[in-house]
């Protein structure tokens, strides 16, 4: 058992110091996040009452934009180095290297999103309540989203077309969470009880931690056979 | 009939069995289509429009087990290496993708009369359209991958995890207008749009 968490743990720690190492990689995602939410007062107009009944929405389906795209760099860069191999032979379950390496693209690409949203929900006057939720349900969603595709950046592992084939695998799969998501923060902005979006968002993250990985797992077994 | 889990015995009877079930097909659905556009009469609330359903719901019926059953081959493929469950979920894919289609233009067809729009984002309508997306990843899937047997184990896990999402998306999300009247299935399909109580 202690081998396997420290097995997990230098995972963590490994993926962590490259991607520092090469910093603009975590930066992508976050300042494509911040163009694509800053893109619609200037595409929609600048009426605060729009804005505000737009933003929910709009910084959901951007979150979601950007973890997509970053999704890539979950195993491409394994994958072509070997790495990827040398995982699938280690005496570990696969699926909870693959847990380990999933949080590390959590904390890569969600986490800083979920910081900066309060940020942009103030540019698109949201008011402070819905300010809090909107972080919480983010907290609890972006780790679900990261989860989702790590099957799908596993199952277009080298595959020609794979970053539009990945949003065409990933996007359907993430509405449930979108649609949860984006309602817990337009139902907060209504003033309204948002105990039930938020429960279903907790437990699709509990479903999709014990589920994933082992999918992300069996799909990785398929993709380097 | 074991033998027949062969996919060497499996094709020469698929291909005996072709012209009969195309006979069959014929024979019923013209009997289907006689039925529904002559013989059932006009409804009262409706009119003539009410004969869209008569495909509409069967089609958005097969749209969902077409999936379940799509899902449930995969697993069986990867779970039991049979090669004939494999074919199946492969061939599953584009009749779920047509019935989707079907439900989803008869649909639109009907809504134009009696909603007076072609589009409603109302939670059955977003969850076909999402159904028929997630039938067209798992073509593309299918297509991109050149060696047919990872293709078919590939896209088997892909449909086992959206199979997850079927039930999410299959209940009502959005809770409509509160009815005093517990919602009955029929009504339940499109609760937000239709129901007037």
């Amino acid at each position: 058992m202690s081998g396997l968490l420290k097995a997990c743990i230098s995972i963590f720690r490994r993926d962590l110091t490259v991607a520092l190492r090469r910093s603009t990689d975590i930066l992508t995602p976050l300042i494509f996040f911040v163009i694509v939410v800053s893109l619609f007062p200037l595409g929609v107009g600048p009426e605060p009452n729009m804005l505000q009944s737009m933003a929910p929405g709009v910084l959901w389906v951007a979150a979601l934009l950007a973890t997509m795209l970053s999704l890539n760099r979950l195993f491409a860069n394994d994958y072509a180095d070997g790495t990827l191999e040398q995982l699938v032979l280690a005496p570990h379950p696969l699926a909870v290297l693959v847990l380990a390496k999933t949080i590390g693209h959590w904390v890569l690409t969600g986490m800083p999103l979920v910081l900066i949203s309060p940020l942009l929900a103030l540019q698109l006057h949201m008011s402070t309540d819905a300010m809090g939720v909107l972080v919480l349900s983010l907290l609890l969603g972006t780790p679900v989203l990261s989860l989702l595709g790590s099957v799908g950046a596993a199952l277009t592992l080298g595959l020609r077309g794979g970053g539009v084939l990945v949003s065409l695998l990933v996007l359907p799969l993430y509405t449930p969470v979108l649609i949860f998501g984006a309602g817990s923060v337009a139902q907060a902005a209504a003033g309204m009880d948002t105990e039930a979006y938020i429960s279903l968002l907790g437990a699709f993250l509990a479903l999709a931690l014990s589920l994933a990985p082992w999918a992300t797992a069996a799909a990785l077994r398929v993709s380097l056979d | 009939m074991y033998k027949y889990a062969s996919p060497k015995n499996f094709y020469s009877l698929a291909g005996k069995l072709i012209p009969w079930s195309v006979g069959l097909t014929a024979v019923l659905m013209l009997t289907g289509l006689y039925l529904g556009l002559f013989v059932a009469p006009p409804d009262y609330q409706q009119g003539e429009s009410v004969r869209i359903m008569f495909i509409h719901v069967p089609a958005a019926w097969m749209s969902m087990l077409v999936y379940v059953l799509m899902a449930g081959a995969g697993a069986v493929g990867l779970v039991w290496n049979i090669k004939l469950a494999e074919i199946f979920a492969g061939a599953c894919a584009p009749i779920g993708a047509s019935f989707t289609l079907i439900a989803l233009a008869t649909g639109s067809l009907w809504g134009k009369p009696m909603w007076g729009t072609w589009w409603a984002w109302d939670a059955r309508l977003t969850s076909e359209l999402i159904l028929l997306f997630l039938y067209i990843g798992f073509m593309a899937l299918e297509a991109s991958i050149d060696d047919p047997k990872r293709a078919a184990r590939a896209c088997a896990i892909l449909a086992l995890v959206g199979v997850v999402n079927i039930p999410i998306i299959h209940f009502p999300w959005s809770g409509g207008t509160p009815c005093t009247n517990p919602p009955r299935w029929e009504r339940s399909a499109h609760r937000q749009s239709t129901s007037a109580c």
